[in-house]
């Protein structure tokens, strides 16, 4: 294991580190940066599901949302504490993708996204619903704060070390032979079947490794805005999160990091919100008649990356 | 211990693909499978892997039954397989393909990876260390961290014999390693599988090219039409007139050649010369260096083992493969131009298995799309002879194309041929799995297209029919011209069958 | 007496989902991809419906339907050629354009529905009370699937996409330019998606969000008889109509929206199961 394994989390501790030194005190800025991170850690487990195994799933907002209700039904309806909200919160979409991936990864690639893309749906109605328990339409408040200290510098770093976490996690993954076996079931199914890869189990333990991370990101977020509705992690959040990762590059570690920066800032910038998805559909198009490997493929016109390329990939 | 694939069956909807086959391989040995196209080579390792479902029969290996389990259980137990065409990622390096064969043999699960355990960094490290190795006995250290989509097929296709060999299976299929490997890359495969069957490896090998195969294996199976038609040593084999009957194809009637006749006067213009074709399919060059002469009226006949460049020279010339050199059309270059435009300058192709007609379209349908640039009195002058030349069609105007007979078919395809006015038709195997009952129609029909000063280009591998038709033969092997001549050489089994092998490139022969 | 009523409105409905799904399937078999935005063309269709009405706008609202395909069709095309295989980003790349073309919606018409009601009279079917508007939307719809027919079984435009997508290679071969016919279906598809966001317009109503859910909806009347058949698809969309109808009819309300979503991931599931490649792809 060389230092380049570290490469992507040191990029992200060392940048969240001068941003959060710029941005000190400014509390815009700092709730911006902390929202990023959640788009950021959502936009992670679509790497996980597309970019590292193929399936093409339009639902990481729902399991976000599965992992957010958890902890908010559990701290609002229990009085149970943030961190026990945690385990559940990773822990339930986690097991609930296996199954829902076994169901569905019999299907191609099209088939799976409608699968996903129809989930989604049937949870939002089901979260619409839910009555009390999930709190109907108007959603669950007075969700307790993320621990520790009440403070948005606090919470920048907290968010962000949670990113570099992941980040780790995933770098370490993606070099493994366990994540070249899971390319190549990405890749071409068959001839992953071949290297004797159980292609249905991979994928499903892929699904359910992102739905974790998007639980994660779920948590973060209920607690961290402390209230939870139907619209707060919608089908069109899902999508978001997708196209952050298609815009910065699904198929490398540091790319859907990227493209949630890139889109989220976008967005502050844009005078509404209701043409944010002119500009992220936009910009999908645009990445994929241009750059299909997104934003992260810009580095390899770095003069010294192209002269290392192969090397390290 | 051994591998058994026991009165094996296959079927795909209504077609019979395999039908009892039985292929045995102990540890050590080399065994090959060998037939023409669509015998059922590829059908016979899908249903040993678990890639293609078994209607009945067994696969045992060590004695246990496997045929129920799925591919990746049978890879656990020790099986393997390279595919004809290398699935490959064009953008992981090769030690990252290699090191993809060896996940089989991973205990380590996604938490390993995930949290960088020390087994999971153990068994990394171990795979990382076997693949240099493997790359290594392939001579192909150097290239570690090349992308594949960089390299040439033959590199290609060793490398997956290295990402097979990784997995450490007990038994390995090599679907045609060898095709599109330089003579050198032949022998360091050929070494590489010498040395697994010395390490007490099953393999099991299909290919085309027999010098290789003959070279390499102790037991041959030959399959003809999913059936096994003989079993044997290479020498024995390669003996029997059942082999050489299939290698050459000349299967169905056993007419002698026509005698050259109407030769066109020799200092007469060809209608198309090609000269210099090199053809390639994405990275595989299949054509080499070809030069061609296509008179008016003249038929030449384009013989060779399946996998010798046929088709690929056709789609050349056509416009459908890539390729570069030169094709003057009555003194016109025309190499430059799309394929589209090939063909209004009078090229016409038949792909084989009739590839040009539109199943489910009737076959009026068909004619009307091919002739739809026509009109008045061309169309009518075109609607008459085709009336005349395939009277059987104009009964069968309504039907969809896919309900026709094989023979029908192909009456159809060169109807629509015809209907583009060409004047130069390439036919690419066009009695492919057509009943032999059907040659004399289509031979006559040939002839007559020939008649009305049409150059016929026919590619066969079914030497006897190409017999009937040729006024001149030209034999490919390995995408190079190995014999030119008058069709008087197609009574002369053993130097045809020496240009079918190709030139012999085995070491006593190197000076 | 009542469930005959629920079926007949949900065959009204459901001639527009058929609308849709003809065009979806049509793409299908002649390019291989799927266009995910169709549904985007049906609202923007009814959008500019809805602010200009009268022909000039039905004009317009269809004209735009058809421009926004041939831009998404190009793209696809484009995409196709340099990704060979790669169906994946295609249908990515149609995702995206819906994404855009609803925050486009959204942005310049806002988020009140879309819908025109007349005064006219109710037509009164042995007791069952039909608006005129249903019906005349309903007799388009089945006009349009016939003129779809026609066009395909008997016309020499038809003929050629059915001979691109039995045999891309063969139509190269013949001379045709496939490329164009497929950039002609997905245009053809954005003017059968024009016609239906206008038959909405004038019906049930839709509004910015109505996009997706119609995707979906039509892509599930799609492949419930097979995607690689264009007119079968248009039965998919009366049955999916009366599954919603009856499930409005007669489940709770928190179910009703629940049903035709659960009934189209049912057909999906079996279908996978069943071994059915449901919607191309590899493996």
């Amino acid at each position: 294991m060389s230092w380049l394994t570290f490469r992507p989390t040191l990029i992200v501790v060392a940048l969240a580190t001068v941003a959060g030194f710029f941005i000190a005190g400014n509390l815009f800025w700092l709730d911006t940066s902390v929202l990023m991170a959640i788009y950021a850690l959502m936009a992670l487990s679509v790497g996980v599901s597309f970019g590292l195994c193929g399936i093409l799933s339009v639902a990481q907002a729902a399991f976000a949302a599965l992992g957010a209700y958890c902890t908010a039904i559990l701290s609002t309806h229990y009085g149970a504490p943030p961190m026990v909200g945690l385990l559940v919160a990773v822990a339930l979409p986690a097991a609930f993708a296996y199954p829902f991936a076994r169901l569905v990864t019999n299907m191609s690639h099209l088939g799976l996204a409608m699968a996903t893309l129809l989930f989604s749906s049937m949870f939002d109605i089901v979260l619409r619903e839910g009555g009390d328990f999930t709190g109907g339409y108007i959603g669950l408040s007075g969700l307790p704060p993320l621990p520790g200290p009440m403070d948005a510098g606090w919470l920048h770093g907290l968010v962000w070390g949670i990113v570099a976490l992941v980040t780790l996690m995933l770098t370490l993954l993606y070099a493994s032979p366990y994540g070249a076996g899971l390319k190549s079931v990405r890749n071409d199914a068959l001839r992953a079947a071949a290297d004797g890869i159980d292609v249905a189990h991979a994928r499903s333990v892929a699904l359910s490794l992102s739905a974790g991370i998007a639980g994660l990101a779920g948590w973060l977020y209920a607690h961290y805005i402390s209230y939870l509705g139907p619209d707060s992690l919608g089908s069109s959040m899902s999508i978001s999160v997708l196209l952050m990762a298609m815009v910065g590059g699904v198929t490398t570690v540091l790319g859907p990091i990227l493209g949630a920066v890139a889109l989220t800032l976008l967005s502050t910038l844009l005078p509404g919100a209701e043409s944010a998805g002119m500009f992220y559909g936009g910009a999908l198009l645009l990445v994929l008649l241009i750059a299909p490997k997104g934003l992260m493929s810009l580095r390899d016109l770095l003069p010294a990356r192209s002269a290392a390329k192969g090397g390290q990939r | 211990m051994k591998l058994e694939a026991t009165d094996i069956s296959v079927r795909f909807g209504g077609i019979q693909a395999l039908d009892g086959v039985s292929v045995t391989v102990t540890p050590g040995q080399i065994a090959a499978v060998v037939g023409s196209n669509g015998s059922g080579k590829s059908t016979l390792f899908n249903a040993i892997m678990g890639f293609a479902p078994i209607e009945k029969g067994s696969v045992k290996l060590n004695g246990q039954n496997i045929s129920n389990l799925p591919v990746h259980r049978r890879v656990q137990a020790g099986l393997c397989r390279t595919f004809q065409t290398p699935r490959i990622d064009p953008e992981s390096t090769v030690l990252e393909a290699v090191k993809s064969g060896g996940v089989v043999s991973m205990s380590s699960h996604l938490w390993d990876a995930c949290l960088g355990t020390p087994l999971g960094r153990h068994e990394a490290r171990e795979i990382e260390e076997r693949a240099y190795s493997v790359l290594e006995e392939l001579n192909l250290g150097d290239l570690a961290s090349q992308t594949m989509g960089e390299l040439p097929m033959g590199t290609v296709r060793l490398i997956d014999v290295g990402r097979a060999v990784m997995g450490g299976p007990s038994f390995i299929l090599l679907d045609e390693p060898a095709a599109g490997l330089s003579h050198a890359e032949q022998d360091v495969l050929k070494a590489q599988i010498r040395r697994l069957a010395g390490d007490a490896v099953g393999v099991l090998l299909v290919e085309h090219n027999f010098r290789f195969v003959s070279d390499l294996s102790d037991q041959i199976t030959v399959l003809e039409n999913g059936r096994m038609l003989d079993h044997g040593t290479p020498d024995e084999v390669s003996k029997r007139p059942d082999f050489i009957r299939i290698y050459l194809g000349s299967s169905g009637a056993d007419t002698p050649p026509r005698p050259a006749a109407r030769q066109s006067a020799p200092d007469e213009a060809p209608l198309m010369r090609c000269s210099g074709l090199t053809a390639r399919h994405g990275r595989i060059q299949v054509c080499f260096d070809i030069d061609l002469d296509v008179p008016r009226s003249g038929v030449v006949a384009l013989l060779g083992a399946n996998g010798a460049g046929k088709s690929s020279l056709l789609g050349a010339i056509s416009g459908l493969v890539k390729s570069s050199g030169s094709i003057r059309m009555e003194d016109e270059e025309i190499h430059s131009l799309p394929a589209h435009r090939r063909a209004e300058k009078g090229i016409c192709f038949v792909p084989e298995i009739r590839g040009n007609i539109f199943p489910t379209l009737s076959v009026l349908e068909n004619l009307e799309l091919s002739q739809r640039r026509l009109s008045g009195a061309a169309l009518h002058a075109l609607r008459d002879e085709l009336r005349e030349l395939f009277p059987r069609l104009h009964e069968r105007l309504s039907s969809e194309a896919r309900m026709l007979s094989g023979g029908e078919q192909q009456m159809l395809a060169l109807a629509m041929a015809l209907s583009q006015q060409p004047k130069v038709l390439l036919l690419d195997e066009p009695t492919q799995g057509l009943a032999p009952a059907v040659y004399d129609t289509l031979e006559d029909t040939i002839r007559r297209i020939a008649a009305h000063g049409i150059g016929v280009v026919l590619a066969e591998q079914n030497a006897a029919f190409a017999a009937r038709l040729a006024d001149h033969v030209v034999v490919l092997a390995e995408g190079e011209v190995s014999l030119r001549a008058d069709p008087e050489i197609l009574s002369d089994r053993t130097r045809l069958m020496e240009a079918y092998l190709g030139p012999d490139n085995s070491e006593e022969q190197v000076a | 007496m009542e469930i005959l009523e629920f079926v007949l409105r949900g065959l009204l409905l459901g001639v527009t989902y058929g609308v849709i799904a003809i065009p979806i399937s049509l793409i299908f078999v002649t390019t291989g991809t799927v266009d995910l935005a169709i549904g985007a063309y049906v609202v923007l269709a009814a959008a500019i419906g809805f602010t200009i009405g009268g022909p000039l706008g039905w004009g317009l609202a269809i004209l735009a339907a058809m421009a926004c395909a041939s831009v998404v069709g190009f793209a696809s095309l484009l995409l196709m050629r340099r990704y060979a295989g790669d169906r994946l980003i295609v249908i990515l790349a149609s995702f995206g354009f819906a994404i855009l073309l609803e925050s486009l919606v959204l942005t310049f018409y806002g988020k009140s529905p879309f819908v025109k009601m007349t005064s006219a009279a109710p037509v009164d079917l042995a007791g069952i009370l039909l608006s005129r508007q249903s019906l005349v939307s309903a007799a388009i719809g089945v006009l349009l699937a016939g003129a779809v027919y026609l066009v395909l079984y008997h016309t020499a435009l038809g003929r050629v996409m059915r001979a691109g997508a039995d045999n891309a290679r063969g139509a190269a071969i013949a001379g045709i330019a496939v490329g164009r016919v497929q950039l002609l279906t997905f245009i053809l598809g954005g003017a059968l998606a024009g016609v239906a966001g206008l038959m909405l317009l004038h019906g049930a109503g839709l509004m910015f969000s109505s996009a997706v859910p119609l995707t979906i909806t039509s892509l599930g009347a799609a492949i419930l008889f097979g995607l690689e058949k264009p007119l079968h698809a248009f039965w998919g969309g009366l049955i999916i109509g009366v599954i919603e109808a009856l499930s409005a009819g007669f489940a709770s309300s928190s179910l009703a929206t629940l049903l035709p979503l659960l009934f189209i991931f049912a057909v999906l599931a079996t279908k996978s199961l069943r071994g059915t490649d449901v919607v191309g792809g590899r493996v």
